[in-house]
C-alpha cells in the first residue's frame, strides 16, 4: 500500500500514526526526484486514489506510472469502436466518457448507452490479456478527456524489467475479471432461473 | 463519424502526423550526409538495447548478473580480438603486395586455357577476360584514388556523427520515442504504437541476430584457417563474417576469395584444409546459430527472404540487402494486421 493511503487509512480510523519514515519511503522520496514538478512526476499522486492500484507501493506506482501513455481526447472524439482490435488498458485521469453498446444488423444499428467513466475508473483491460481481442463496446469522449494508456509492449517491458510491478498489476486485473465473471455467472444463473420459471422447469 | 470537435480535432490530428512524416522523410532523403550517421547510429542503438537495459532493471543481482553476461565473452574476446587487429593491416599490405602477382598468375591461366581451346575444339577465344578485369580495377582504383578525399572526408563525418547521435539516442531514445508517440493520432495510436514496437523489436533482433551470426562464422572461419596454417586468416574471416550477413549467398561470397588465394598461390597452402574449415562453419552455422538465434526472428518462405534480398539490393545496395529481411518480416506483419481487420472471422 502507498504511504499516502497507509497514512489516509490510519487518519480516517484513528489509529496512530508512524512516528519515523521508514527505508521503503526514504527510497521512495530519493528515487521519484523531489526537485520535478512535470505533469508525468504528478501521476502517481493520481493513482494513488485509483481503487485497483490500492496495493501498490509509492515506489512501484512511480515506476508504474512511467509506463503510461498520456492521450488526450476532445469532447465526441472516439477512444475505439466496437469490433475495433484492441491493444490497451486505460485509467480516466479527467473527464467523462460514454460506454456504447450497438446492436442490431449492420444497416439499423442502434447505440444503447451502458456506462458512464469518470476519473479513477478504468476500462478496456481485455485489450492487455487476449492474443486477439476485438473490443466489446465503443468508448467516446463525452467532454474533453485525459487518459492513462498502458498497452501491451508496455505490459511486456513492465514484467520484463520490473517483474514484480508487472505480476502486480496483472493480479489486479486478473481480479477485474474475475469479479466481472463472478457477476457475468450470477447473472446467468438469474435468467436460467426466470427461464426456469417461465418454461416451468426446475 | 458526424462533425463534432472531436472528428474534426481528429482528423487535424491524422493531417499533422502524415505531414510531420513527411517532411521528416523528406529531410532525411535530402540530407544523406545526416541520415546516413542518424541510421547506423540508429541500428547501433538496437544492437546495444541489451546493455541499455541493464540501466532499467531492478535489482543489483539482476544487474551483476547481466553484467556478466557481458563482461565474461567480452573478456574472453580481448586476445583474439587484439591479435587480429594487430594482424589485419599487415595482411591487408601483403596481399596488395601480392596483387601483381597474382595478375600475372592469371594471365598466364588465360593463356593456357585459351591454348587448351584451340589445340582441342580449334576454337578461338578472342574474348579476354583477364584483361578486362584488370582493365577494370586499374580504372576503378583511378577513380577511387581521385574520390579518396572525399571519401575520406565523408568517412571522418560519418564516424564523428555516428556516436554523437547514438550517445544522444541512448540517452534520449526514450524521451524522443513518447514525443514521437505523443503526434500520433488518437484514432491510429493503438495499432500504430504495435507495429511501431513490433518493427522496432523484428529490426533490432534481426540486426543484432545477424551480427551475433557473422561474429561466430567470421572467428570460426579465421580461427580454423589460422590453425591449417592458410594465408590471410584474419582477413579471410572478417571478410566471411560481412558476407554471411547476407542470406543464402553470403556463404558462398565468403568462401570465393579464400578459392582464389588457394588457386593462385598454390605453393604451401592447404586447399582441403580451407574448405574442411569453411564447410564446418557454415554447417555450425546452418545447425546450430541460425535456428538458435535467426529462423525464430524471420519466419519468412525462403523464396520471400531470398525476392526481398534481390529487391533489397537493386534499391539500396548493401545496405538494402541488410534491411530487406526485416522489412520483409515486418509488412507480412502489416499484411495479417490488415487480413485481420478486413476479415475478423478468419484467424489470420
Amino acid at each position: 500500500m502507498s504511504y499516502e493511503n497507509d497514512i489516509r487509512r490510519r487518519a480516517s480510523q484513528g489509529e496512530s500514526l508512524p512516528g519515523k519514515v521508514d527505508i521503503s519511503v526514504l527510497r521512495y522520496l530519493w528515487q521519484a526526484g523531489p526537485f520535478s514538478f512535470n505533469d508525468q512526476e504528478n501521476l502517481p499522486k493520481f493513482l494513488t486514489r485509483v481503487p485497483v492500484l490500492n496495493s501498490f507501493s509509492d515506489n512501484e506506482l512511480r515506476i508504474f506510472a512511467k509506463a503510461l501513455h498520456l492521450r488526450r481526447f476532445a469532447a465526441g472524439e472516439m477512444v475505439f469502436r466496437q469490433g475495433d482490435v484492441g491493444y490497451g488498458f486505460y485509467f480516466v485521469l479527467s473527464g467523462v466518457l460514454d460506454v456504447i453498446h450497438q446492436t442490431g444488423p449492420v444497416d439499423e444499428r442502434r447505440d444503447h448507452s451502458i456506462a458512464r467513466l469518470e476519473r479513477y475508473q478504468y476500462f478496456g483491460e481485455m485489450g492487455l490479456l487476449q492474443d486477439y481481442n476485438r473490443r466489446n463496446a465503443s468508448v467516446v469522449a463525452a467532454e474533453d478527456t485525459v487518459l492513462l494508456g498502458l498497452f501491451k509492449p508496455d505490459l511486456e517491458a513492465l514484467l520484463d524489467r520490473h517483474p514484480v510491478v508487472g505480476a502486480k498489476f496483472l493480479r489486479e486485473v486478473s481480479l477485474i475479471l474475475a469479479n466481472r465473471l463472478g457477476a457475468l455467472m450470477d447473472t446467468v444463473t438469474q435468467l436460467r432461473h426466470r427461464l426456469g420459471d417461465t418454461e416451468g422447469t426446475p | 463519424m458526424k462533425d463534432n470537435p472531436g472528428s474534426i480535432r481528429s482528423r487535424g490530428q491524422k493531417w499533422f502526423f502524415v505531414l510531420l512524416l513527411g517532411v521528416a522523410l523528406a529531410f532525411l532523403l535530402l540530407f544523406p550526409r545526416l541520415s546516413f550517421p542518424l541510421a547506423s547510429a540508429y541500428v547501433i542503438s538496437l544492437v546495444a538495447r541489451p546493455l541499455r537495459d541493464l540501466y532499467h532493471v531492478s535489482t543489483p543481482a539482476r544487474r551483476l548478473g547481466l553484467a556478466l553476461l557481458f563482461l565474461v565473452p567480452a573478456t574472453l574476446l580481448i586476445f583474439p580480438l587484439g591479435r587480429a587487429l594487430t594482424a589485419l593491416p599487415q595482411e591487408i599490405a601483403e596481399m596488395l603486395r601480392s596483387l601483381p602477382r597474382l595478375e600475372a598468375l592469371l594471365r598466364m591461366k588465360s593463356g593456357e586455357f585459351r591454348d587448351l581451346m584451340w589445340t582441342a575444339f580449334r576454337w578461338r577465344l578472342d574474348f579476354d577476360l583477364v584483361a578486362l578485369i584488370s582493365r577494370g580495377v586499374h580504372q576503378s582504383g583511378n577513380a577511387v584514388i581521385v574520390l579518396i578525399p572525399r571519401i575520406m572526408g565523408a568517412f571522418f563525418e560519418w564516424l564523428l556523427l555516428t556516436p554523437l547521435f547514438l550517445w544522444f539516442l541512448l540517452r534520449d531514445g526514450a524521451r524522443l520515442r513518447a514525443r514521437f508517440l505523443l503526434t500520433m493520432p488518437n484514432a491510429w495510436f493503438e495499432r500504430g504504437y504495435i507495429l511501431f514496437h513490433q518493427f522496432n523489436g523484428k529490426f533490432g533482433d534481426y540486426i543484432t541476430a545477424k551480427t551475433v551470426e557473422a561474429s561466430i562464422v567470421g572467428a570460426l572461419v579465421g580461427g580454423g584457417l589460422w590453425l591449417v596454417d592458410f594465408p590471410y586468416p584474419t582477413l579471410l574471416g572478417i571478410l566471411a563474417g560481412v558476407t554471411n550477413i547476407l542470406p543464402y549467398v553470403g556463404p558462398v561470397l565468403g568462401w570465393l576469395p579464400a578459392l582464389a588465394v588457394g588457386l593462385l598461390r598454390p605453393e604451401g597452402t592447404n586447399l582441403l584444409g580451407m574448405n574442411i574449415v569453411y564447410l564446418a562453419a557454415n554447417l555450425v552455422d546452418m545447425a546450430l546459430v541460425f535456428p538458435l538465434l535467426v529462423s525464430k526472428i524471420v519466419n519468412l518462405h525462403p523464396l520471400i527472404v531470398v525476392s526481398s534480398v534481390v529487391v533489397g539490393s537493386q534499391i539500396a545496395g548493401v545496405g538494402g540487402m541488410l534491411i530487406s529481411v526485416p522489412v520483409a518480416a515486418f509488412l507480412k506483419l502489416l499484411v495479417i494486421e490488415a487480413h485481420r481487420s478486413l476479415y475478423p472471422e478468419i484467424k489470420s
